[in-house]
């Protein structure tokens, strides 16, 4: 009976194995190219590359990375192996470093590799993504995997989907081959525009356009567009699903920028400020989209606690103006509102400040201050009272549309 | 003949001796000897130091010993004066009255006489530190504590009413607020001069410390300037505390004090050195950086750690801590790659809100995200020229390696110490000014000042570079106390057992401006010792010197006509090649001319005045007699004779050709006759292979008149610029069918030619004028044997040299006429033709190269 039972566990284990991940074979560890290209699968190389002494560390984590389990196993069937990049070379480190690199191409002048590094190739040495910086200085090995696994596991969904491209035609291979180049993390296949273009002349699919999309030059060309054209160029282009997300924030920013040089006051405080919005809603964390904020309090029609006020904060009649940001208002009690000047040829002349819980007003300081070279009266007192659910700061100032080439910072404590 | 006679004059003095020029301390009248007797142990030390024989250096190492130790305790800096004096004389006893290099090398064998040498040295940059200065920089100070104590108020009242995360970052400001203000008031405790340092708490003890040990004294005094050591002393002082290990360990002391002379030098903050040197420290000590910082020779470290900082607040300085943080984590290259390094950012003139660089609006939007972060910023938003030249050379710094950066007209390159030498990077002139003098003050921005720094603080150089010192310190001992005839010698000394050692040129000359300024007879011979000394390899320094220090003073000497053009005639004659680096011939040759006119200041402004007529063909009579030869040098001066003739008219041109058509048969074996077109010919080769542009452009466009364009077709261009045709080229190979006085035409939609010889691959190259981004070629072929021009291929490459080409383009089978190729956007600077296979002669008619510009 037990033997039976062992022989029943035996032939299900191997089942099991058998049946299991097409990728459990673990990632290979070689000398160097010349030994890795046989054994080399979809899944490409890895190549950890280290200073070869130029620094102090680099061969060590390099050493230490390649032998971890943890990456080793998020690498699938990679064949990894290590490769010196060498600090003036001389012949004989040339000649080792032509040995390990093999056919692989060493990265050239300007390119963006940071040592040390892993540099992930295809199977036909296309360098697809890279690991390096903070990550491999500073990650764990659980963290370098995870990366390696998500590089790798885009590599595949890559492949997967050329392979659908290379037997669609048309519009249909144009889509699919702009679908591999959104992957995120890898880069794009080869010649993908150039593909693109042959398959797809007139461009249906929109991915010539999304692929040739160059934003520091179409920043550059349309910088000068009159206001109206500009703003609805940008309006085209933002409902035009073929541009990513990332490249429609630059269409929003651009609209920021024509109405920042031309347009007026009530254009800042509401088209800016709104345009920044969908700018930072379509991705947050790239530069753009953190500097949604920012171009608010600088030229939103705004005042910022955090970065004060500037000449496009000022109004050019008596309409109160909101300080924007985290404003420090907890308890119950006075505050003071410091107006504190740091140049400009104008003074900061101010009429009111008033708290407010939405629409209403809570309190209201009103008198005549100016925060200029020789400051005055420029610290107001507001009261706030209960626990207001939507709380806003308002200033009323009396410097008008010719008197705007101030700035300075506010202050706002507990009094 | 005029420098052998100077030479056999000096010898003969320096061999029959001058009796007892300089003596000990005892001699001179109403010295004060407060300190003789404090030193009465140390002068002549114990027998085994002053043993006539040189140590083995390897056997007895040159530094700290028990001895000097016990000595610096005892020496008495609240009067610098008498620690100088103490100084001289002990060197000038162990002299015993032979001055000549052999005793002073002996006599330096002796680490304490070395130690003598620093200490001289230390006490009179002490004494250089004016009043004014003191009030100057106190005065900015006490605004610094002010500023500093504002900003942490305002710091503390923002924090009411503030949780979570914004009190972290709040409370991070507030500490960092705090630092400023206790720095700020260090700073202005600390003593700009050594009598009041010693008076210090602190003071006694890091003067016996410091003053005791021969290598930290080097280091500080000879490795460059040294300004207010008093005030260096203190900041080492400051910085030491946070770091006590400056003591023991070597690295740890040499960091601290490369930090504070640079901050003292160009008076910046305490603070921002601090965080500086700690920066260094701990990142050596967690071996980030680069191995080559381990073994930089002292000067280069002051170059790393004294990178360029601001004063007190500044958000965009590529070397505040932060931005090289990031850079050591994602910049971390081998030294050669930081040349390139600047092209990972991009060239962004306009940012993704159409805001100019030059406008408020490029920064608004992105700074609060990148404060102090210069290399992030740059790489994720965009720069120009000077963001992307701080990128790289911040870079290089950030992991230890010397880098600066520097200007050219109208652009900011940079320049990186690779495998010992300093080469130029994102450079599209020649002209480099660097933003930071080193190593020397004043007019030594000059590139080439790196190059003979190099030379100058070589280890093989050292024992000249130290008796240079060493004399340095007696010639102005000597002139200190009147002794002239002993300051004169010793100054000569100084200077020809270094000459590279540049700040006693200038020394020496203001000694003469004081003492003897209608000498004429010194200002010449001080000129023909420069030339002799430095003109033949440095002669850009050697130049520059001249102009600032030696002929304004020479002038109002009075010299006649014949004197000056002797002057001329020994600096042109003593330059051998043209140095590290193109430099500004026609500016020398221009300021001659002026001083010809009685000016010492060339005519400067957009139109400025021809020349003198007379004058100008004097100093190109001189020119051409010296240089003709010189291949590199030829094409500049016929440039620069051809600009003038313009501006002159007349018959000066013909005038000119006249003396050239002289030289030309004697200095060039290539040509004959006297035919002008031939001359051209020769400069336009010589242009080529110097890769000089501007020469080639002068002379290849005036050569053009005098050949006939070839008949060109009408072709269609690609969008964007012409980039190529204010640029130049060069060949595989010329031959007898090859004229290059059609080459420039080749740039130029008129049409040229060129032809090479007949051999494998043959190639032209087009040098664009600067790095630019290329999109597309035109190549126009000669309309006769087509069947020579087949299989070309385009290459692009960012420097030109062997190994560097890649393929960008083909032309396969047999070309067009004309032949478009269009070519995936991409950076270069050099764009080559080649015909593939052979051997075959290789021609065209016209290469335009298109695309945009990236500097």
């Amino acid at each position: 009976m037990k033997a039976r039972i062992f022989l029943l566990l035996s032939i299900l284990g191997t089942l099991g194995i058998l049946m299991g991940s097409p990728h459990a074979q673990a990632a290979q560890v070689v000398a160097n190219y010349a030994e890795a290209a046989p054994k080399a699968g979809k899944d490409g190389y890895i190549v950890f590359v280290h200073s070869g002494g130029w620094d102090k560390f680099s061969v060590e984590l390099c050493n230490k990375l390649i032998k971890s389990p943890a990456i080793a196993s998020a690498a699938g069937d990679a064949i990894m192996f290590a490769a010196p990049f060498y600090q003036n070379a001389n012949e004989k480190q040339s000649s080792e470093q032509n040995t390990a690199w093999g056919e692989l191409m060493l990265p050239h002048g300007h390119s963006d590799e940071n040592y040390p590094c892993l540099l992930m190739y295809d199977k036909e040495n296309r360098l697809y993504a890279r690991v390096q910086g903070p990550l491999v200085l500073r990650g764990t090995e659980e963290d370098i995997a995870a990366v390696v696994k998500t590089r790798l596991d885009a590599l595949r969904k890559q492949q997967e989907i050329m392979a659908r491209a290379e037997a669609a035609h048309g519009v249909e291979q144009a889509k699919l081959i702009g679908e591999a180049c959104a992957i995120p993390g890898i880069e794009w296949p080869t010649d993908a525009l150039k593909r693109v273009k042959a398959a797809d002349s007139a461009d249906a699919s929109g991915m010539v356009r999304r692929l040739s999309f160059n934003p520091w030059a179409y920043a550059e060309e349309t910088r000068t567009m009159p206001l109206s054209q500009g703003l609805a160029e940008m309006e085209r282009r933002l409902a035009d699903n073929a541009y990513t997300n990332e490249q429609k924030q630059v269409f929003c920013s651009i609209a920021i920028g024509l109405l920042h040089r031309q347009g007026t006051y009530d254009d800042w405080c509401t088209k800016i400020r709104s345009y920044a919005a969908r700018m930072k809603e379509l991705a947050p964390e790239t530069p753009l989209g953190r500097s949604a904020d920012i171009v608010v309090s600088r030229w939103g029609g705004a005042m910022s606690y955090f970065s004060g006020w500037y000449s496009y904060s000022i109004p050019p009649d008596e309409r109160p103006v909101e300080i924007m940001g985290k404003l420090p208002f907890q308890n119950p009690g006075n505050y003071q509102v410091a107006f504190i000047y740091d140049g400009g040829r104008h003074s900061l002349k101010i009429k009111s400040v008033e708290l407010r819980d939405g629409d209403r007003k809570i309190s209201v300081d009103a008198h005549e201050g100016i925060a200029g070279r020789e400051s005055k009266d420029h610290i107001y007192t507001v009261q706030l009272k209960g626990k207001p659910k939507n709380l806003k700061l308002f200033v009323t100032l009396r410097n008008g549309a010719e008197e705007r080439d101030t700035r300075g910072r506010i202050y706002i404590y507990n009094k | 003949m005029r420098i052998a006679s100077l030479l056999l004059s000096l010898s003969t003095v320096l061999i029959s001796g001058t009796p007892q020029v300089l003596r000990a301390q005892e001699e001179v009248p109403n010295a004060a000897v407060e300190n003789v007797a404090t030193e009465e142990v140390t002068p002549e030390g114990t027998e085994e130091e002053n043993a006539d024989t040189a140590p083995n250096d390897k056997e007895k190492p040159l530094n700290l010993t028990p001895t000097l130790k016990a000595d610096a305790s005892k020496v008495n800096w609240k009067s610098p004066r008498a620690v100088q004096r103490s100084a001289a004389d002990a060197i000038i006893k162990q002299m015993k009255g032979k001055f000549e290099p052999a005793r002073m090398r002996k006599v330096l064998s002796n680490p304490r006489q070395r130690l003598n040498v620093t200490r001289y040295l230390l006490a009179e940059f002490d004494n250089r530190v004016t009043t004014d200065k003191m009030e100057e920089t106190k005065q900015r100070d006490q605004n610094l504590l002010q500023e500093a104590t504002s900003a942490l108020e305002r710091a503390k009242a923002q924090m009411k009413g503030l949780k979570g995360e914004a009190k972290t970052k709040q409370l991070a400001s507030i500490k960092q607020a705090e630092r400023d203000v206790e720095y700020a008031k260090r700073q202005l405790e600390i003593p700009w001069k050594l009598a009041e340092y010693a008076d210090t708490k602190g003071g006694k003890q890091m003067l016996s410390r410091i003053t005791g040990d021969l290598e930290w004294m080097e280091n500080i005094c000879l490795s460059g300037e040294c300004h207010a050591p008093a005030r260096i002393f203190g900041f080492i002082e400051e910085i030491s505390k946070e770091h006590p290990d400056a003591f023991k360990n070597k690295m740890v002391r040499d960091i601290i004090t490369a930090t504070a002379i640079e901050y003292v030098r160009h008076d910046w903050y305490l603070g921002k050195a601090a965080a500086r040197a700690d920066y260094f420290i701990r990142n050596w000590k967690a071996n980030r950086l680069n191995v080559i910082f381990d073994t930089l020779p002292f000067w280069q470290r002051r170059v790393v750690c004294g990178a360029k900082s601001t004063f007190y607040q500044g958000n965009d300085s590529a070397a505040e801590v932060a931005s090289m943080e990031w850079a050591l984590d994602n910049v971390h290259l081998p030294n050669e790659r930081y040349t390139g390094c600047c092209w990972r950012c991009g060239y962004k003139l306009w940012n993704l809100y159409g805001e100019s660089i030059h406008g408020s609006g490029y920064r608004e939007p992105f700074e609060e995200n990148y404060w102090n972060n210069h290399h992030q910023f740059t790489l994720e938003v965009g720069g120009v020229c000077g963001g992307l030249s701080h990128f790289g050379a911040y870079a290089a710094v950030a992991n230890g390696i010397p880098a600066q950066t520097m200007g050219e007209p109208g652009h900011c390159a940079y320049t990186v110490l690779v495998n010992g030498e300093w080469v130029t990077a994102y450079s599209v002139f020649w002209q480099h000014s660097l933003h930071a003098p080193r190593p020397v003050d004043n007019m030594y921005r000059i590139f080439t000042a790196l190059a003979m720094s190099n030379e100058l603080y070589a280890v093989e150089n050292k024992e000249d570079t130290y008796s240079s010192h060493a004399y340095r310190a007696l010639a102005l001992y000597a002139a200190s106390t009147k002794r002239h005839k002993a300051a004169e010698e010793c100054f000569q000394w100084a200077m020809s057992a270094q000459p590279l050692n540049f700040p006693i040129w200038r020394e020496y000359t203001n000694y003469l401006r004081e003492t003897k300024p209608d000498d004429l007879k010194r200002w010449i011979a001080v000129q023909d010792n420069l030339c002799y000394h430095m003109a033949s390899r440095y002669p850009e320094i050697a130049g520059i010197f001249l102009r600032t220090y030696v002929y304004p003073d020479l002038l109002k000497a009075k010299p006649t006509r014949q004197q000056l053009l002797a002057c001329y005639h020994v600096f042109w004659d003593s330059i051998r090649d043209r140095g590290p680096e193109r430099w500004d011939v026609e500016g020398m040759a221009d300021m001659q001319i002026a001083m010809l006119g009685g000016s010492a200041k060339v005519p400067e402004g957009e139109n400025p005045p021809p020349p003198d007529k007379t004058n100008l063909l004097s100093v190109y009579s001189i020119l051409m007699s010296n240089i003709s030869s010189k291949a590199w040098y030829t094409p500049i001066v016929t440039a620069w004779a051809n600009a003038h003739a313009d501006a002159c008219g007349g018959s000066v041109a013909k005038d000119m050709l006249a003396v050239s058509d002289i030289f030309s048969s004697t200095g060039l074996n290539s040509m004959e006759g006297k035919d002008r077109t031939v001359i051209n010919r020769q400069m336009i080769l010589s242009a080529e292979k110097a890769q000089d542009i501007a020469s080639f452009q002068r002379v290849g466009k005036r050569a053009a008149e005098d050949v006939t364009a070839p008949e060109m077709p009408d072709f269609e261009g690609f969008e964007g610029e012409l980039l190529s045709e204010g640029g130049l080229i060069y060949t595989s190979t010329t031959c007898g069918h090859d004229d290059p006085n059609e080459h420039w035409g080749l740039l130029q939609k008129s049409g040229g030619r060129f032809h090479t010889d007949k051999e494998e691959n043959p190639w032209v190259t087009v040098m664009l004028p600067r790095d630019c981004f290329v999109s597309g070629v035109v190549v126009v072929t000669t309309s006769g044997n087509m069947h020579r021009m087949k299989d070309m291929e385009i290459l692009v490459s960012d420097t030109g040299n062997d190994n560097s080409w890649r393929t960008v383009g083909n032309v396969n089978g047999d070309a067009q006429r004309v032949n478009r190729i269009e070519i995936q956007e991409t950076k270069a600077r050099y764009i080559r033709v080649r015909r593939k296979g052979g051997p075959e002669y290789f021609h065209l008619n016209g290469i335009y190269v298109y695309g945009r510009k990236a500097a």
